[in-house]
């Protein structure tokens, strides 16, 4: 972990944090409810030196707080470049924004700062189909 | 004149089509009223009255919302999501105006029995039916009536 620098972490995070931007707005829901973040990974320091993919961890957090106060984790500390999450589950509110952000750890334990937030509004549910009422009135007549 | 009449046959013809058309089962490609055998002498015609509310108590609108009709027979009344439906009919159907120059969609209120291909024995039999709405969803079971075939 020689030669880090706290700069190196949030450069490539912003590139990070843009990557989830574009997935969240493209990817459809594969099932009814999950939404995947997926990023690509973190491959060197600022000055070009490669970095070990397992030296690296990475949380996803959320937040209605576009400041980033009470941010929560998006499941726990990730050696994967993607997660998903289903709304209702995380608690987030139907038609409000969240904001996104992230944070890469390496194993001796320095953090990056967090990543630019990003905004997402979280989608309505999906409307639940209702059944017609049953038919009525049923009466058989006889006819000639 | 000549190409006045010709243009009335061609859209009687048409009219026709789709009138038959219009006869068929919707959906899942179950049995249709006009495949059933012809029915011959006093016949049993099954009527009801269409909702008009979902479950929910929205308002439903039969001739749009509604895709057609499952028709169940059974020797009791007591019916069950288990049961398979006798027959499919149109929830809708289209009828040829008088003068033959306009469709006219009208909500199915009526069925006639013999038309079902295949019925279980006997000479008390309970009908019933389900409503299925153009989202493949089903109402539940209308009361059953009571079918006295004797």
């Amino acid at each position: 972990m020689r030669g880090i620098r706290p700069d190196t972490m949030i450069r490539f995070l912003q590139r990070l944090l843009m990557t989830i931007a574009i997935l969240l707005a493209s990817i459809p829901c594969a099932f009814a409810e999950t939404r995947t973040i997926s990023w690509d990974p973190v491959t060197t320091y600022t000055g070009g030196t490669p970095l070990d993919a397992g030296t690296i961890n990475y949380t996803a957090y959320w937040t209605t707080d576009p400041g980033l106060g009470s941010l929560h984790a998006i499941g726990p500390s990730l050696t994967t470049t993607s997660t998903a999450f289903d709304p209702d589950v995380l608690g987030m509110t139907r038609g409000g924004t969240v904001y996104f952000t992230a944070r890469a750890v390496l194993s001796t334990g320095e953090a990056s700062p967090l990543s630019p937030a990003y905004a997402w509004v979280v989608p309505p549910a999906p409307a639940t189909p209702v059944a017609p009422a049953a038919p009525t009135g049923g009466i058989i007549i006889k006819k000639k | 004149m000549k190409r006045l009449a010709a243009m009335r046959m061609l859209l009687g013809g048409f009219a026709a089509v789709l009138l038959l058309a219009g006869c068929g089962g919707g959906g899942e490609g179950g049995t249709s009223q006009s495949q059933g055998p012809a029915p011959s002498g006093p016949v049993s015609v099954l009527a009801w009255t269409p909702p008009t509310t979902y479950n929910d108590n929205l308002p439903l609108d039969p001739e749009r919302d509604l895709d057609y009709y499952e028709i169940y027979v059974r020797q009791d009344p007591n019916f069950t999501d288990s049961d398979q439906p006798a027959i499919q009919i149109a929830a809708v159907a289209a009828t040829v105006s008088p003068d033959g120059r306009t469709l006219a969609r009208s909500p199915v209120t009526e069925f006639t029995l013999e038309s079902i291909p295949s019925l279980p024995a006997g000479n008390q039999l309970f009908v019933s039916m389900r409503a299925v709405g153009v989202d493949r969803q089903k109402s539940a079971f209308m009361d059953p009536v009571a079918w006295d075939r004797s």
